[in-house]
C-alpha cells in the first residue's frame, strides 16, 4: 500500500528539480564534449539489430503469403517497455530458434496445402519438378520481399540448391518449401538489419540505403513488411531525399494498417493494450476506442489533442448504460454525446480507465503514476534501497483516509504529485463506470461502501501550480493546459520508432528539436509522424558503442 | 572438457565475437552414458507463482503437522502419496527471505520490502532483489548447474513455462515475469526465454528421432535432410552478415548463431539409443489456444470458467513428459520449469473447482483454495518425480537416484513488511520448499523445519548434490541435514 516513489535524487519536493529537466541539463553537458559532426549526423539514432515482434512477424507473413503466422503461440513473449519492439530486451534463445523453425514449417506447410495461394506466391507455373527457371524467378522475386532487399547472384544460387529436393521428391513444391523455410528463418527476415554506408569522416555514422528506408517506413507506419509498391520505390532509388521519403510516407498513411498501428501504439503507450477483463463489454470498449482514433485522426483529420477533447463517444446501448450515458436506442454502436456526464475523450473510455487497478479496485497511486509517467513522461523509478517505502498506513475505512499517510513526511514529495491525480478519477471504477461510493473490499472487516467518493483531484505542475479537476473530462483539459503532452507524445513516438525505451542525449536532442518545431499548441499526428520520417535523422543510423 | 561447455565458455570469454568453431564439424557423438560409466546427475528447478497461505488467516496449508520421516501429509501434499513419492520428497518449511530494514539496503540474498516482483530473484539466483524488475544480477541455479554438468548433451538446459500467458493485464506493468532462467555472459546476465509451446518443446526435443515405421522413417529422414540444409543456409548467411555488423550487433547475432548451431548439432546428432525408458513420445498435436480474460457484466468482472486458461493441465502433462524424456534419453540434464507466472492469474477452476484465479485464492480467506492450487502444482512436480523413480538407469539404479529436484513458491505466509500486516500471503516468512531425489546422497522423505534458513540454502544443497560445488549467488551454504 505504502508505495513511495523516488527519483535518483530522492523524492523531489521542489518542482524546480524536475527529473527530466535535471537529466537534460546533464545531457547538455555531455553532448558538448562530443566532437562536432555534420548536421545530418547530429540527431541520428543508435540502431541495433531488431527482431520482429510477434505482431510484426504475423503481419509480415500475412502480407507476404496471405495468411497470418501464429507467432504469438510459438515465439517467446515480447517484453513490453511499454512497447513490444524494444530490441534491448530481446535475447536470442532456444525458444526463439525452435519456435521460428516450427513456425516456418507450419506456414510453409499450409501454403503447400493450398494450391491457389501457392500458385500466387510462386508466381510462375512450373513445367515439372525440375523447372529451374521458375524456381529462380520465384527465389529472386520472393526473396526480395522476404529479406526486404534484392538477393545477390550467389545468394540466389544457394537457394537454387533446393532444386535437388524437388527432383528427389518429384514435386516442385518441395523446393518452394525448402526455400521458404530458409527465408522465414533467415536472420534478415527475423531481424531488421540496417547496415547503410559509413559516412566519410564520421566514424560510426551510416547513411541508410533505400531498401533500409523502405523497411523503416513500413514497420513504423504499417507494422509490417514493405509491399511491392514500396519495394519498387526503393529499387528505383526514390527513397533517398527527405522530400521523397515524406511524400512516400504520406501516401502510406491512408491505410487500415496505419490506423491499427497508431491505435495499438497509443494502447501500449497508455497501458490498455490488454484489458484486464474480456467478453462482450471489453470488445465494445475496443470498438469504441478504435472508432475514436479513426474519426479524430483519420476520417476528420482533427488535431491529435481532440483525442482528449471529443465530446462524443461510439457506444451501443449496453456500453452506454454501463457508462451511465443516454441510450442511443440500438445495440449497434453509434456516436453519443457525453453531455454533462463529466466525460470527454479517450481518458473517459473504459479502455483507459481499466489501467491502474490493484486488487480489483482502482489504485489512485497507480493511476496517478500512469498519467505522470506515460502522459507527462516523467520518470518515477521504483523506490531505490535507502528510501523508506513503508510509512505505517493510518487507520481508516475510507480510501482517502487510508492514503493520507502518503501525503506527509518523506512520502509527500512524490505522492503529492501522484495521489491527487488518481483521486480525481476515483468516481470512475476499473471498468469505467461512474460510482458515488467506494467498492466494498470483501477482505476487510470494514464496509467501505459507506464511503462517499468526492472525486476531486489536482494536477501539480512543474511551476508549482496546482490545477484542480474532477473526473476524466476535466483532467483531459488540465493535461492539455499543462503543456507537457506534446513533448511526451514526441518522446513516446521516438521510443517506438527507434525500438528503445531508454533515450540517449542525441535522441533527446531530436525530441527537443521536434518539440520546439511543433510548439505548444495543437498538432496533427500525421504531421508529427511525417516530420519524424523526413528528418535528416531518419536517414541515418549511429552504431552502438559498447 | 565437453564441447558444448567449451563453445559457450569461448563465446563468453570472447564477448561473443564471431569465432570459427571447427570442433562442431567433427561433432556427432552422443551423450548417452556408456555401460560402466556412472549415470550422470540431473537437476530440475520448479517454480510456482503463488504463496502458501490464504488472506489474513494464520493457517499454513502446506506445512505438515509433524516433523521427520513419516510426517503427516496435509491435503496440499497428498499428490505425493498419490504418485507414490512421499519417501522421495523432503518438505522444508519455516524458510524465509530477509528484507531490507526501513531505509536500508536489502541484505545478501534478500529483497526490498515490497512483495511482488522481489521474491523471484533471491530464489532463482541467490542474489538480492533491489527492485521489482525480476531480473537477477547473477545467473540462475539451472544455468550454473548446466554449465557444470551438461556435458555434451544436445540441450545445454531446457527452460519450460506451463502457464501460457499472463492473462490479466499486459507485461508492461509486470516486468518479465514469464522468464525463469538467466545465464552469465561475460559481465552481463542474459535472460533465457522459456519455451511455453508444448509443440515446440516436443519438436525440439525429438528433432533427431526416427520413427520405427520404415515409410515414416524415410519421410522423416528426407525432412531431416532438408531441415539440415535449411539451417545450414541460415547459419552461413548469418555468419557472412556478422562481419558487416558493428560490435554490439555482432554480439546479438552471435547469440542467435550460437542457438542456430545448437539446433544444427541436434539435427546432426544420431538419435539416442532407446534404452531404459527413453522413447519417442507421440506428437502432442496443435497447442491448446491461449485463453482470454474474464468478461465484465453489469459493471463487474464475472468469473468465467473458460477464461484465464489455455489447458495448462495438458500443457503441464506434456512438458512433464518431455522433462522426463530429456533425462531418460540424456538429451538434457537440466530443466527449469515455471509452472505458473508470478502472481498467477491462472484460472483455478479447471483443476480445483474454485471460482477464482490462483492469485485471487491467496487474497481471499480461502485456505482450501490455496491448498488445492498448491496441490495442483505439487501434483505435476510429484508426477515428474514418480516418472524418474520408475525409470531404470543402465546400472540398475533409477533416474531419481541421480537427480535433485526443487520446487519453490513465490511467497510464504506471515508478516508483510510492505503493509505491516502480520498475516499476509505477501510475505517471505514461513516459506515452504520441496526437494526431491537422491542424487549425491540426498536423503529425502522427511519434513524439516528450518527457521532462519533461506530457500536458496535448499537450492544450494540440490546443486551440491548434483556435483556443483559452492553456493548460489550471495547464499553460500547448503543444508547438511538434507543429506543426513
Amino acid at each position: 500500500m505504502a508505495l513511495t516513489l523516488a527519483t535518483v535524487s530522492g523524492c523531489y519536493s521542489g518542482l524546480d528539480r524536475m527529473p527530466d529537466a535535471a537529466a537534460q541539463d546533464d545531457d547538455d553537458g555531455a553532448s558538448q564534449q562530443l566532437p562536432p559532426r555534420a548536421p545530418a549526423a547530429n540527431l541520428a539514432a543508435i540502431s541495433g539489430l531488431r527482431r520482429l515482434s510477434a505482431r510484426e512477424y504475423d503481419a509480415t507473413v500475412r502480407d507476404l503469403l496471405g495468411e497470418p503466422g501464429g507467432a504469438a503461440l510459438l515465439l517467446p513473449e515480447d517484453i513490453r517497455t511499454p512497447y513490444d519492439n524494444d530490441y534491448t530486451t530481446q535475447v536470442a534463445s532456444q525458444a526463439l530458434i525452435e519456435g521460428a523453425d516450427v513456425l516456418a514449417a507450419d506456414i510453409t506447410g499450409r501454403l503447400i496445402d493450398d494450391p491457389a495461394r501457392l500458385a500466387e506466391v510462386v508466381g510462375c507455373t512450373p513445367t515439372g519438378p525440375g523447372d529451374a527457371e521458375c524456381l529462380r524467378e520465384f527465389i529472386e522475386r520472393f526473396g526480395r520481399k522476404a529479406l526486404r532487399r534484392p538477393l545477390t547472384e550467389p545468394e540466389t544460387d544457394e537457394y537454387m540448391l533446393a532444386m535437388d529436393h524437388a527432383i528427389e521428391s518429384g514435386e516442385f513444391s518441395t523446393a518452394v518449401d525448402t526455400v521458404l523455410r530458409s527465408m522465414l528463418q533467415d536472420v534478415e527476415f527475423l531481424y531488421r538489419v540496417e547496415l547503410g554506408t559509413e559516412v566519410e569522416d564520421e566514424p560510426g555514422l551510416f547513411e541508410l540505403n533505400d531498401w533500409e528506408i523502405a523497411t523503416r517506413l513500413s514497420y513504423l507506419l504499417w507494422g509490417s513488411t514493405p509491399d511491392d509498391w514500396l519495394l519498387a520505390k526503393a529499387a528505383a532509388g526514390q527513397l533517398h531525399t527527405r522530400d521523397e521519403i515524406r511524400a512516400t510516407a504520406e501516401a502510406m498513411l491512408d491505410d487500415e494498417r496505419t490506423l491499427a498501428l497508431v491505435e495499438r501504439f497509443h494502447a501500449m503507450w497508455m497501458g490498455y493494450e490488454t484489458l484486464p477483463f474480456g467478453g462482450a463489454l471489453a470488445d465494445a470498449m475496443r470498438t469504441e476506442t478504435r472508432a475514436l482514433f479513426q474519426r479524430v485522426l483519420f476520417d476528420e483529420d482533427r488535431p491529435w489533442q481532440d483525442l482528449f477533447r471529443m465530446e462524443q463517444t461510439y457506444v451501443g446501448d449496453t456500453l452506454a448504460e454501463h457508462y451511465g450515458l443516454p441510450l442511443p436506442g440500438s445495440a449497434e454502436p453509434t456516436w453519443v454525446d457525453y453531455g454533462e456526464s463529466g466525460r470527454q475523450g479517450l481518458l473517459s473510455q473504459g479502455s483507459f480507465l481499466s489501467v491502474g487497478g490493484k486488487f480489483n479496485d482502482t489504485s489512485p497511486i497507480v493511476r496517478g503514476l500512469m498519467i505522470r509517467t506515460r502522459l507527462f513522461c516523467e520518470p518515477y523509478p521504483t523506490p531505490p534501497p535507502g528510501v523508506s517505502v513503508d510509512e505505517e498506513p493510518t487507520e481508516g475505512v475510507c480510501k482517502v483516509d487510508r492514503y493520507a499517510a502518503h501525503r506527509s513526511g518523506s512520502c509527500a514529495g512524490c505522492h503529492d504529485l501522484l495521489d491527487p491525480v488518481g483521486f480525481g478519477l476515483e468516481a470512475y471504477d476499473l471498468q469505467g463506470r461512474f460510482r458515488s461510493h467506494e467498492l466494498d473490499d470483501p477482505e476487510t472487516p470494514d464496509d467501505e461502501s459507506q464511503c462517499e467518493i468526492e472525486g476531486q483531484g489536482s494536477l501539480m505542475l512543474a511551476n508549482g501550480d496546482s490545477l484542480g479537476f474532477s473526473g476524466p473530462g476535466e483532467l483531459s483539459d488540465r493535461l492539455l493546459d499543462a503543456g507537457q503532452l506534446n513533448r511526451c507524445a514526441i518522446t513516446q513516438l521516438v521510443r517506438f520508432s527507434v525500438g528503445r525505451f531508454e533515450l540517449d542525449p542525441t535522441d533527446r536532442d531530436l525530441v527537443n528539436g521536434m518539440t520546439e518545431a511543433l510548439g505548444g499548441g495543437d498538432f496533427h499526428f500525421d504531421t508529427l509522424v511525417l516530420d519524424l520520417v523526413s528528418s535528416e535523422a531518419f536517414r541515418y543510423r549511429r552504431e552502438e558503442v559498447q | 572438457m565437453a564441447i558444448k561447455l567449451t563453445r559457450r565458455s569461448l563465446l563468453r570469454g570472447a564477448g561473443g565475437a564471431a569465432l570459427a568453431l571447427p570442433a562442431l564439424e567433427i561433432m556427432g557423438g552422443h551423450a548417452s552414458a556408456a555401460p560402466g560409466d556412472a549415470p550422470p546427475a540431473r537437476y530440475m528447478f520448479g517454480y510456482c507463482g503463488m504463496s502458501t497461505g490464504a488472506g489474513s488467516l494464520p493457517d499454513q496449508p502446506l506445512v505438515p503437522s509433524t516433523e521427520g520421516a513419516g510426517y503427516a501429509l496435509p491435503e496440499a501434499l497428498l499428490p505425493l502419496e498419490e504418485h507414490g513419492v512421499v519417501d522421495a520428497v523432503t518438505v522444508v518449511s519455516g524458510l524465509s527471505i530477509p528484507y531490507a530494514e526501513v531505509g536500508g539496503e536489502p541484505p545478501p540474498g534478500g529483497r526490498i520490502r515490497e512483495f511482488h516482483g522481489t521474491t523471484l530473484v533471491p530464489q532463482i539466483s541467490g542474489m538480492r532483489a533491489t527492485s521489482r524488475n525480476r531480473v537477477p544480477s547473477g545467473p540462475s541455479s539451472d544455468q550454473i548447474v548446466a554449465d557444470a554438468i551438461a556435458g555434451d548433451t544436445l540441450h545445454h538446459s531446457l527452460s519450460y513455462r506451463v502457464q501460457a500467458a499472463q492473462y490479466a493485464g499486459d507485461n508492461s506493468q509486470g516486468g518479465s515475469s514469464g522468464r525463469l532462467s538467466y545465464a552469465a555472459n561475460g559481465d552481463s546476465i542474459d535472460a533465457i526465454d522459456p519455451i511455453s509451446s508444448p509443440r515446440v518443446a516436443h519438436e525440439s526435443l525429438f528433432s533427431n528421432f526416427v520413427p520405427p515405421d520404415p515409410a515414416e522413417a524415410a519421410a522423416a529422414q528426407f525432412l531431416l535432410e532438408r531441415r539440415r540444409s535449411v539451417v545450414d543456409r541460415v547459419r552461413e548467411h548469418a555468419q557472412r552478415l556478422s562481419s558487416k555488423l558493428g560490435v554490439a550487433d555482432q554480439q546479438r547475432l552471435e547469440r542467435h548463431l550460437d542457438e542456430i548451431r545448437a539446433l544444427e548439432e541436434r539435427l546432426d546428432a544420431p538419435p539416442p539409443d532407446l534404452v531404459g525408458d527413453c522413447a519417442l513420445l507421440p506428437h502432442p498435436g496443435e497447442d491448446p489456444p491461449i485463453g482470454g480474460a474474464h468478461p465484465v457484466e453489469g459493471g463487474n468482472v464475472q468469473y468465467d470458467q473458460a477464461a484465464g486458461w489455455s489447458d495448462e493441465q495438458l500443457r503441464a502433462e506434456i512438458l512433464t513428459d518431455l522433462a522426463h524424456m530429456a533425462f531418460a534419453c540424456d538429451l538434457s540434464r537440466v530443466v527449469a520449469m515455471r509452472y505458473s507466472y508470478s502472481q498467477a492469474f491462472l484460472n483455478a477452476h479447471p483443476f480445483s473447482g474454485h471460482n477464482s484465479d490462483v492469485h485471487g485464492l491467496g487474497h481471499s480467506n480461502n485456505v482450501q483454495g490455496v491448498s488445492d492450487a498448491a496441490a495442483w502444482h505439487i501434483g505435476h512436480f510429484a508426477r515428474l518425480v514418480a516418472k524418474l523413480q520408475a525409470s531404470p538407469e543402465v546400472d540398475g539404479s533409477t533416474l531419481l537416484d541421480h537427480t535433485a529436484l526443487v520446487l519453490c513458491f513465490e511467497g510464504g505466509h506471515g508478516f508483510d513488511p510492505e503493509t505491516g500486516s502480520s498475516v499476509s500471503p505477501h510475505s517471505t516468512d514461513d516459506m515452504v520448499m520441496l526437494i526431491a531425489g537422491r542424487a549425491g546422497g540426498l536423503s529425502p522423505g522427511r519434513h524439516i523445519v528450518a527457521p532462519g534458513r533461506h530457500p536458496a540454502n535448499v537450492i544450494v544443497s540440490a546443486m551440491n548434490a548434483v556435483g556443483v560445488d559452492g553456493g548460489l549467488g550471495e547464499i553460500g551454504e547448503g543444508m547438511p541435514e538434507l543429506f543426513e
